[in-house]
């Protein structure tokens, strides 16, 4: 087994890109892929936590979360690409930087 | 882990170098398609690294539910969306601001678990496998109400994404 | 049942009343004026009830106070009752406030329509006049301050919407403000004695009150002012009785008030509400004997009043104006008694006045409802026309005279007897002379009135007797105006039930029994005469003429009585002197201090300020996520920093 701290750092790196991802991005869509790279990185941290029998999270409890937060990803996946089709459809892109509407 | 390297430990980085680099791939690959067989791969490499934590169980959900529900849906989107995409415009603007902030992120992180000092149990052969039953268990016991909710709301979402990608009435 | 234990049905049946009429009035048939008046016979009924009960408890010795209610406020040692006393103060004032509220309500029906047709709003005077009732007898029946000064204002309020009755008439509208403010300026001081008394005492029940002032606990705490806090509450709360019953130099409201139905006239301005005052200083008499120099001011104030507000009555021409300086006159009558501490005989006087002061408006009215004309020099010769308006008029009048043997000489005359015994001859003379002027401007009303020629043809064809609707509330009332003053003897008293006479009955710090005396009857009856003597030698028929001369041979003293002292002038020449251009400051204050500087300057800052702010809000998500990553790893950051 990997050492904890190792699956950690992995987890880092990998929720570090995600964000890049989602910062350096344009398309709806693509920042959708990063942000699910994100949230699998904080449920593998969860199913780390769980396995390690960490003191705090010493319990099946992680990996329930885990699954819980397959299915709402699920959900939120299919939300989300729903809105991007809609905000395609009114402005004919998928490109962020032209949706600036959400301010004063 | 007094025990050396081990096969487990050495399937562990092979996983995560492909997860890392697919990962990358996916944020700066020009071509979108391209980018989300990336995600489909590093997907898998979770799937693997879930494997190695002993949680099958999970490692199944992923496949079945990421790797296959999720990216069929968002190559959809990307067919629906792709009207006159350009290269060049795969970036934003910000884009050196966006790499130096999320390195910051990562650093951060990565800083915090270091300094932290983690208990955990002396070998590896303490750590009980997760076992399917038990995580059924779990689930249908102790979980079963958010279980339930959880099952409303992907239903819900779902209609709601059929409603908010149905043409309008006067939309054609 | 014990009634007297109940007594808030009183209360609460006109309550419910005002509710639906004042929901469902407008869609009633005849505007819902049957609920009204069911009311006020439902409240006549029932005090018959609580007055069996409450001499039930006298006669088996369970003593003459029954006190019951809830914590209305209950707030650490805060606490306001909502309690209701029935002593035989407050059966007196139940007694009034239902019987002339109940002959005003029928009499209403006809008054308020014009030649069988519902006056604009006939709903509406229903519904205030049906809250009057309720407000007026919460106020009776209240044992605490706090409650009766929530009615007192409820009164007032219910005073100023029935003179802003006919509120298309600009004068309606300057009279009701007139009212609402001047007794608003009373009111201040009552609320303030108030809670001076509140203060002192920590209570805000009568009784308590009453103990603690004769116990000398009504101090301020560091004992500076002495007894001077006493006299000083004590005068706070007299400054409100004084507003409320238009004592001088507030009466000025009381005439003006005049602009209201008549019936209106009868029931707030004539027989409840303004006695409101006389109750008030009555049911907290010990106080005010307690407090050095505070009956002498109730003395004084009463006496002055009585006196001018009589000389004013003689000038006047309009019939509810002189009706209405007579009220003024008689209540002073009242505080007088009051500031001698005869309780009992203000009592009695203030329930004798309501009934013949009641009937005489009443009989005002309905000469104005079939003339149409309340100037009294163009009217005349009206009682051979409307023989029975003219018959009650005449009688209630005699009666304010102080004619024996009618209840307004009885209630008078006691008062002569306890000023003799309690003051000295002085204000008895003085008194003396106001009750001959009262003779000599009522007979001299009566006089221009329904004697001498018809002074207008136009009026006096217009001119017959109304319906039995008005006529027998006046009927009724010159009845009780017969009887009720022979109840001062001991033995009609004892005969109705009041065991040991009425004066007995009604609680006397020191028992004053019904003195009747011989000559004193003698001296105020003849001065009474005197009066009508006076009048007839000046106004009857051609006599008319002396006035004339009288007012030519002094015609600038003339000028000064008919223009009622100049006090209104005064008042105005205050309000635009000093009040005006006090407002006017403050006013400047208020919009430049308060508004442009405390509260504009401000909400202008914050206004540029995010003018110019808002162009970070760029709109662009991206942006957003940027800003969300650099603050959680700046927070990430300086947590590993803070680490420890």
């Amino acid at each position: 087994m990997p050492a904890l701290e190792h699956v950690l750092v992995v987890n880092a790196i990998l929720f570090g890109i995600g964000a890049m991802g989602v910062l350096t991005r344009r398309n709806a869509v693509l920042i959708l892929l990063s942000v699910e790279l994100m949230l699998n990185a904080v449920s593998l941290n969860m199913v780390a936590f769980a396995v390690y029998g960490h003191v705090d999270f010493g319990n099946i409890t992680g990996i329930v979360f885990a699954f819980f937060i397959i299915v709402i990803a699920a959900a939120e996946v299919a939300l989300a690409l729903g809105i991007v089709v809609r905000t395609f459809r009114n402005r004919a892109t998928a490109n962020v930087d032209e949706v600036n509407l959400l301010k004063w | 882990m007094e025990d050396g390297v081990t096969a487990t430990q050495v399937v562990f980085w092979i996983l995560a170098v492909a997860m890392l680099l697919s990962a990358i791939g996916v944020v700066t690959v020009g071509n979108i398609v391209y980018a989300a067989l990336f995600f489909i791969a590093a997907l898998a490499s979770i799937a693997g690294v879930y494997l190695i934590l002993t949680v099958e169980f999970l490692a199944l959900v992923q496949l079945l539910v990421y790797g296959s529900a999720v990216v069929i849906l968002i190559l959809f989107a990307l067919m629906l969306t792709r009207a006159r995409e350009r290269p060049q415009a795969l970036f934003g603007r910000s884009r050196p601001l966006g790499i130096a902030a999320s390195l910051g992120l990562m650093a951060a992180l990565i800083g915090g678990i270091v300094a932290t000092t983690w208990t955990t149990p002396e070998s590896s052969a303490a750590i009980q496998p997760v076992g399917l039953q038990t995580i059924g268990d779990a689930i249908f016991t102790i979980w079963i109400v958010p279980f339930i909710i959880v099952g409303v709301l992907l239903s819900i979402a779902l209609d709601g994404a059929i409603m908010l990608a149905s043409p309008d009435e006067d939309d054609n | 049942m014990i009634w007297a234990d109940h007594a808030w049905i009183l209360p609460a049946i006109p309550a419910i009343s005002f509710v639906v009429l004042f929901l469902f009035g407008r869609k009633l048939p005849r505007g819902g004026d049957f609920i009204s008046v069911g009311s006020a016979l439902a409240v006549f009924v029932l005090f018959f009830f609580v007055l069996e009960s409450h001499l039930d408890w006298l006669g088996a010795g369970l003593g003459g106070i029954r006190n019951v209610g809830t914590d209305w406020i209950n707030f650490d040692n805060f606490v306001v009752r909502l309690g209701f006393t029935v002593d035989s103060i407050a059966i007196v004032m139940i007694f009034v406030v239902s019987t002339v509220a109940l002959m005003v309500n029928i009499y209403s029906t006809n008054y308020l329509r014009h030649h069988g047709k519902p006056e604009p709003r006939y709903w509406w005077y229903f519904a205030v006049l049906s809250l009057f009732v309720s407000a007026m007898l919460t106020l009776v029946l209240a044992d605490n301050l706090l409650l009766m000064f929530v009615a007192w204002e409820g009164v007032g309020l219910c005073s100023f919407l029935l003179i802003g009755f006919y509120y298309e008439r600009r004068s309606a509208v300057e009279a009701a403000k007139k009212a609402f403010v001047t007794t608003r300026l009373g009111d201040v001081g009552l609320f303030i004695g108030i809670i001076l008394f509140w203060r002192a005492t920590g209570s805000f029940q009568i009784s308590d009150i009453i103990a603690a002032a004769e116990a000398g606990r009504v101090n301020d705490l560091p004992q500076v002012m002495g007894d001077g806090y006493l006299t000083l509450s004590t005068l706070m709360l007299f400054l409100g009785a004084a507003g409320k019953s238009a004592q001088v130099p507030f009466h000025v409201w009381l005439p003006d008030a005049m602009e209201g139905p008549t019936p209106v006239s009868a029931l707030i301005h004539a027989a409840t509400m303004v006695v409101a005052g006389v109750y008030l200083v009555a049911r907290l008499l010990p106080v005010f004997e307690v407090a050095p120099g505070a009956s002498n001011v109730v003395l004084a104030v009463g006496l002055t009043t009585a006196l001018l507000a009589g000389v004013m009555a003689l000038a006047q021409n309009d019939i509810k104006r002189v009706l209405a300086y007579s009220t003024v006159s008689q209540l002073g009558f009242m505080f007088v008694a009051l500031g001698v501490g005869a309780v009992g005989i203000a009592m009695f006087h203030l329930l004798t006045h309501a009934f013949f002061k009641a009937c005489l408006f009443l009989g005002s009215g309905s000469v104005i409802h079939m003339t149409e004309e309340q100037d009294a020099r163009k009217l005349g010769g009206l009682w051979w026309r409307m023989p029975v308006t003219a018959s009650t008029f005449i009688i209630s009048s005699v009666a304010l005279a102080g004619i024996p043997p009618l209840s307004g000489f009885f209630s008078k005359d006691e008062i002569f007897v306890a000023t003799l015994g309690g003051a000295n001859t002085v204000v008895a003379i003085l008194l003396g002379l106001a009750a001959f002027l009262s003779a000599l401007y009522m007979a001299r009303l009566v006089i221009i009135t329904f004697f001498g020629p018809a002074k207008d043809l136009a009026v006096i064809k217009r001119a017959r007797e109304a319906d039995p609707t008005i006529l027998i509330p006046l009927v009724f009332l010159t009845v009780l105006t017969f009887l009720v003053g022979f109840v001062a003897f001991d033995q009609v008293g004892d005969a109705l039930g009041f065991p040991g006479g009425i004066n007995n009955y009604i609680y006397f710090p020191e028992p004053h029994d019904f003195h009747f005396s011989n000559s004193v009857a003698a001296v105020t009856g003849t001065v009474s005469l005197l009066g009508f003597l006076t009048a007839w030698w000046f106004f009857w028929g051609r006599n008319s003429r002396r006035a004339q001369a009288l007012r030519d041979f002094q015609p600038r003293l003339a000028a000064v009585v008919e223009n009622k002292f100049y006090f209104d002038e005064a008042y105005q020449w205050g309000i635009d002197r000093a009040i005006l251009p006090l407002a006017r400051l403050v006013s400047w204050f208020d919009r430049m201090i308060v508004n442009d500087t405390g509260i504009n300057a401000p909400a202008d800052a914050t206004r540029y300020a995010a003018y110019w702010l808002r162009y970070h809000v760029t709109g662009r998500i991206p942006d957003y996520a940027l800003l969300m990553v650099v603050g959680v790893a700046l927070a990430g950051g300086l947590a590993f920093l803070l680490r420890g």
